[in-house]
């Protein structure tokens, strides 16, 4: 066996053993991002493909758990970019009429009500979570996927525009739009209730 | 007359365009007086202001916590680490 291909064979060994010691926390991890089982699956493969690849520059003296994170990271911030570019249309009322009259003011029916909780305990109801999650993907895709990279990479608003190449009136008319989305279904699904 | 003063100081779309602006980007002094004065008069865009901050909160919670409260099954994790051997073989 030629030194080259001894070393290629001893990569394969390593990401095998990396793929039994971490692929739980990693899909556990890709799959709490993007609360996708099939899309969560699909980058913790491409991660170790990845990895495979680019096998050489991987420190020995880093942990491979830290060196893996941070591919998967990058694959699930690539994916919302993907989709900003690329969005699925979807359902969502995107026009301000949806909440606002011929006046400008809010519409009685989707005005917003009291809301009887002011704190973030309530991510500890996992009923809670599950009526966000369902919200969530009820935006549009672009929408979402500004969402997702905003509060996953917890960027600035301008550092997100440049990722995005948009103006930041542009983000902030997304942001407005999807809030008033997802707060208008929490109301309905939750708060009312 | 709360019809009138709202008219001069902001419409209520504009005003929450701008309590979003305010959480992801900075307001200009006027800007801030604007809003402040609209909000002041306008209780749905108060509350609206209030929605918002804590959906902020919670989105910014939600994306930074390190636990993982829905674990994927065993089976799946299982089937998983198969798939991707297999997968590293062809590579």
């Amino acid at each position: 066996m030629s030194a080259a291909k001894g070393a290629v064979t001893g990569h394969h060994a390593i990401i095998r053993e990396w793929v039994q010691l971490y692929t739980n926390g990693m899909y556990a991890w890709a799959y709490h991002k993007t609360t996708d089982k099939a899309l969560a699956e699909d980058l913790v493969q491409d991660t170790f493909l990845a990895a495979l690849q680019s096998f050489d520059k991987f420190k020995q003296e880093s942990q491979p758990k830290t060196w893996l994170f941070s591919i998967l990271n990058n694959k699930i911030s690539d994916h919302f970019r993907q989709q900003f570019r690329h969005p699925v249309v979807n359902e969502a009322e995107g026009g301000l009429s949806f909440f606002f009259d011929e006046e400008d003011e809010w519409r009685k029916e989707r005005s917003p009500q009291a809301w009887n909780t002011t704190d973030t305990h309530i991510l500890d109801n996992p009923d809670f979570r599950k009526i966000l999650q369902h919200c969530m993907h009820l935006l549009p895709g672009n929408w979402l996927a500004a969402v997702k990279l905003k509060y996953l990479e917890e960027k600035e608003g301008k550092d997100i525009c440049q990722d995005l190449q948009i103006t930041p009136s542009n983000f902030w008319q997304i942001m407005h739009r999807a809030k008033l989305h997802l707060r208008n279904c929490l109301e309905i699904n939750w708060f009312k209730k | 007359m709360k019809r009138v003063l709202k008219k001069i100081f902001l419409p209520c779309t504009v005003a929450t365009e701008m309590i979003e602006k305010d959480i992801y980007f900075k307001l200009s002094a006027l800007e801030k007086l604007r809003l402040f004065l609209h909000t002041g008069l306008c209780g749905l865009c108060h509350r609206y202001q209030k929605h918002s901050r804590l959906l902020h909160r919670i989105l910014m919670e939600l994306h930074h916590e390190h636990e993982h409260p829905q674990a994927p099954k065993e089976e799946e994790q299982t089937a998983l680490k198969e798939k991707i051997t297999n997968r590293l073989e062809k590579n």
